[in-house]
């Protein structure tokens, strides 16, 4: 469900505010990538106070932590909430949170958590294990009273096929029954839509007439993390502000705002008179100029994210390996990056990205030979080519950098070896249903990790499980029986080694395949006020403002 | 009956046949959120469809929409979360209206001011530099302007921009407003750091916006004037040795102000429906930028309609409110005819 990650759509018309780019294609990037930190420096006596305000391209849609999808209301429910495990600072690690500590029986079936002894949701209830059960439960059971009408909870769907049941054994502990092995289960506990909410807080405003708790918390919501929810202002702002009695430690900063600022110039510009300080997702263009100005700081990290050309392998010419092979051969990764990233993103070689444990470091991606590639379409038949249709979305993500840059250099690759593409721009959401629903031919589409693990691209993006129409995220609906085997094995194996061997063999048969042609990864970058301490930046996803604090 | 009655009652039919074609336009919409919402479940989406009466005729879905609207000022509730769209659709209309009205004044009074000038000394250099300036403003896209307004404000003055209505910290302060007019609210209580603070991120907002009207009432001004100063009617006023000063203000601009007027209520009008640029550029949660935003990329319906509903009503009544004006300035109107 990653799709839905960062942004919300941005007006079509903004982005051609953009004004002059395109950079000769053996132009080197203006950052040096390798030599950004991925977090500002740590204040050795953090100055306590100050109101911290983080702008980003839109606002949130909702708060309730189960039913969040986009990248903007992840990042405040992240610091509303608590997960049972989470992961380290500015890491993939696991680390104890609400859960104190587990214990998994011998077929890792039943994972068993002790929670924190004293801690408390922010209305003043107590974070115990019947809380723990509601807050799965109401994503789990559709007739549950702490839902509402619109209530998708894809998060959970997507991620927790595998849950049999959870239990309270007692006060402090809980029990969770797996139906078969489930390896990415504990990174999986760690993602937001697995918060602990408070169930008080639910009950608060008693039930409507049919039967549904009536309070309404997606509007106001009620966690135990370091920040507690204050005001939204739609459209503008959310406040949230110190949770003093937070248990990991309260945070420096006194209040935390997220503020909507659509345009990144726009954004970048008010970073610079300092009413904001910090921001997501500045424009790769910018980047030279954000290093040279001595009020802000650059940072970034590699990114865990692939943007991919997808074509759909059950449609004609498609359905032969050796035309996707021949558009594989076609296909100028370099010159993609140079034109719609700036220089900036890395070619990919896999759909697992290289910057996620389980790549495959053996696969050696295909140098572009459009001999080659006409040789094969020659093979298959098409030797006088044929015609198709490329579509992409319209939308700004980081990983997709300039999307309608991407698809005409692909057209113009194809043109060589004689397939003649007509792209077109369909707007975000309609993209996303038209190709789940496989009526694309070949699409441009981007994924990014919600779960550290392998499993999370190659299962989702390539398994014959995730190629049903109407909800797929196998976009190339791609039904290898032999990947679909090696990817379920990896699935239900704990053994590491095994689970990489695995994945590796199943990476080797996607590269000959090639049932989408991996493009680019992107690197993720922030920009942040020169006087902002201890801000870091978390790999697997959302933004934790805790140990934030303004150097006097 | 007096033209200003007859005016007014004229608005009502207007109004309905507007609603009447906004919701037919809505309505013929291909496609819209509830598919996205219940696109795994159909059974799920006819029922919901029936809860929320959809399957009725188009003119009784009509007629509901408009009572709605005319009793309760309700605009129906989103497709996407069964929420009423009314109140958000309302605050976008607020915020929209302060951003188009200070851009229509500043617009007016340089536009006015630029024109008299030009009218009175024709050819002159002033002159010159106010038409090049008028179709600078006509022909200059927002987008790039408000980009280059900001930048020259940060970089060049240190002005500390920033966007959206007022500073986040002022949060609490503007808890108990009733209406979502910030700046008119926050100048009525008199709460002088949050009217400094609206002022002073509706500047450079307004200042961009305003070059479209302001170049609409510069030419209008210096046409009308002209075509005023050459009437025998001035030409006898000076004659009979009245000032100029006087023959310009008190004879010539108030002949002139009727198609002014017209102008700038039709101006005002495209500013509230038009100003979509200029609100992304600079932020601003104004109505233009939700009707395409939450409306169009979400094909929210209800949204779609009631907030093209809001500002078609609004350009009535700022166009009634203008009808209104003339009775004011030109005496021959309150004659019957």
């Amino acid at each position: 469900m990653s799709r839905f990650l960062l942004p919300v759509p941005l007006l079509l018309l903004c982005l051609a505010c953009g004004g002059g780019k395109k950079p000769p294609a053996e132009a080197r990037p203006a950052v040096d990538i390798p030599k950004l930190l991925p977090q500002t420096p740590d204040d050795p006596e953090p100055k306590p106070g100050g109101i911290f305000i983080w702008g980003r391209s839109a606002d949130a849609t909702l708060l309730d932590p189960a039913d969040v999808t986009d990248g903007e209301s992840v990042m405040v429910v992240t610091n509303l909430f608590d997960t049972l495990v989470a992961f380290k600072r500015g890491s993939t690690e696991i680390e104890p949170s609400l859960a104190r500590e587990w214990t998994t029986s011998y077929d890792k079936l039943t994972w068993t958590f002790t929670l924190r002894e004293g801690v408390k949701f922010h209305d003043g209830s107590p974070v115990d294990a019947t809380a723990v059960v509601f807050s799965f439960e109401r994503q789990r059971d559709p007739a549950h009273p702490a839902r509402r009408p619109t209530s998708a909870f894809s998060y959970y769907q997507n991620n927790f096929k595998a849950l049999e049941k959870i239990e309270a054994v007692d006060e402090k502990t809980v029990r969770f029954t797996l139906k078969e092995p489930y390896a990415p289960f504990l990174p999986a506990l760690a993602l937001f839509n697995c918060s602990i909410v408070s169930p008080a807080a639910f009950a608060s405003e008693g039930k409507d007439a049919e039967g549904r708790y009536a309070y309404n918390f997606a509007q106001k919501p009620v966690g135990s993390g370091p920040f507690v929810f204050e005001r939204w202002e739609k459209d503008a702002h959310i406040t949230l502000r110190a949770n003093k009695e937070y248990w990991g430690g309260a945070p420096y900063i006194e209040k935390l705002m997220f503020k909507a600022v659509v345009d990144a110039q726009t954004r970048l510009k008010e970073l610079e008179s300092g009413s904001i300080h910090g921001m997501e997702n500045p424009e790769l263009r910018d980047l030279a100029l954000i290093q040279k100005n001595p009020d802000l700081r650059l940072i970034g990290s590699p990114g865990i994210n692939v943007c991919y050309l997808a074509m759909h392998t059950g449609k004609k010419p498609f359905n032969d390996a050796r035309v996707r092979q021949a558009i594989a051969f076609a296909i100028d990764k370099k010159r993609i990056i140079a034109t719609a990233y700036d220089n900036l993103a890395k070619p990919a070689v896999s759909m697992c990205p290289e910057t996620m444990v389980g790549f495959s470091k053996t696969l050696i991606d295909r140098t572009r030979d459009p001999k080659r590639a006409k040789r094969l379409l020659a093979e298959a038949g098409y030797a006088d080519g044929f015609r198709t249709t490329l579509w992409y979305p319209i939308v700004q993500r980081a990983y997709l950098g300039d999307p309608g840059t991407t698809a005409t250099q692909i057209q113009q690759d194809l043109k060589e070896i004689g397939i003649t593409v007509e792209i077109r721009n369909i707007d975000w959401s309609a993209i996303l249903k038209a190709t789940s629903a496989g009526e694309h031919e070949m699409c441009l589409m981007g994924w990014m990790a919600d779960i550290f693990d392998p499993d999370n691209f190659l299962y989702v993006l390539l398994d014959k499980d995730n190629a049903v129409e109407g909800v797929a995220n196998n976009l190339s609906f791609y039904k290898g029986e032999r990947v679909h085997e090696l990817l379920l094995g990896a699935q239900r194996s704990y053994d590491w080694r095994r689970r990489e061997s695995l994945y590796q063999e199943a990476q080797e048969i996607l590269h000959e395949e090639v049932p989408t042609v991996p493009l680019v990864t992107v690197p993720d970058f922030r920009v942040l006020r020169k006087d902002v301490r201890g801000y870091a930046i978390y790999p697997a996803g959302g933004e934790f403002f805790r140990l934030v604090s303004f150097a006097k | 009956m007096s033209y200003a009655l007859r005016r007014i009652l004229v608005t009502f039919p207007l109004l309905l046949a507007v609603s009447l074609l906004v919701f037919a336009l809505a309505d013929a919409l291909p496609g819209d959120a509830a598919d996205w919402r219940f696109a795994k479940q159909p059974e799920a989406k006819e029922a919901w469809r029936k809860a929320r009466g959809l399957d009725d005729p188009f003119l009784v879905r009509w007629g509901r929409y408009v009572a709605g609207f005319a009793t309760r000022l309700d605009l129906d509730r989103s497709y996407q979360d069964d929420e009423p769209v009314g109140p958000e659709l309302f605050r976008k209309l607020a915020a929209t209206f302060e951003l188009a009205l200070c851009a229509m004044v500043l617009g007016v009074l340089v536009g006015l001011l630029v024109g008299i000038l030009s009218a009175v000394f024709p050819r002159s250099p002033l002159d010159y530099l106010g038409s090049v300036l008028a179709l600078g403003g006509i022909s200059v896209p927002i987008f790039w302007l408000g980009m280059v307004l900001i930048v020259v404000a940060v970089k060049v003055l240190g002005f500390p921009f920033s966007t959206n209505r007022y500073d986040p910290a002022l949060q609490e302060r503007v808890a108990d407003f009733r209406t979502h007019l910030y700046l008119l609210e926050s100048l009525v209580r008199f709460r002088l750091d949050v009217l400094a603070s609206c002022a002073r991120n509706l500047l450079l907002p307004s200042l961009a916006l305003s070059t479209i009207p302001m170049a609409v009432v510069t030419r209008m001004t210096r046409s009308a004037m002209l075509e005023e100063m050459g009437k025998d009617y001035a030409t006898t006023a000076r004659a009979k040795g009245l000032p100029a000063r006087r023959v310009i203000l008190k004879h010539v601009l108030r002949n002139a102000l009727i198609p002014i007027v017209t102008a700038t209520g039709l101006q005002f009008g495209q500013l509230m429906g038009g100003a979509v640029l200029t609100e992304t550029v600079f932020s601003w949660p104004g109505l233009g930028r939700y009707i395409v935003a939450s409306g169009v990329e979400a094909r929210d319906t209800p949204v779609i309609a009631g907030g093209i509903l809001l500002v078609a009503t609004t350009f009535i009544l700022v166009n009634l409110l203008v009808d209104l004006l003339y009775v004011l300035i030109d005496p021959r109107t309150r004659r019957a005819p």
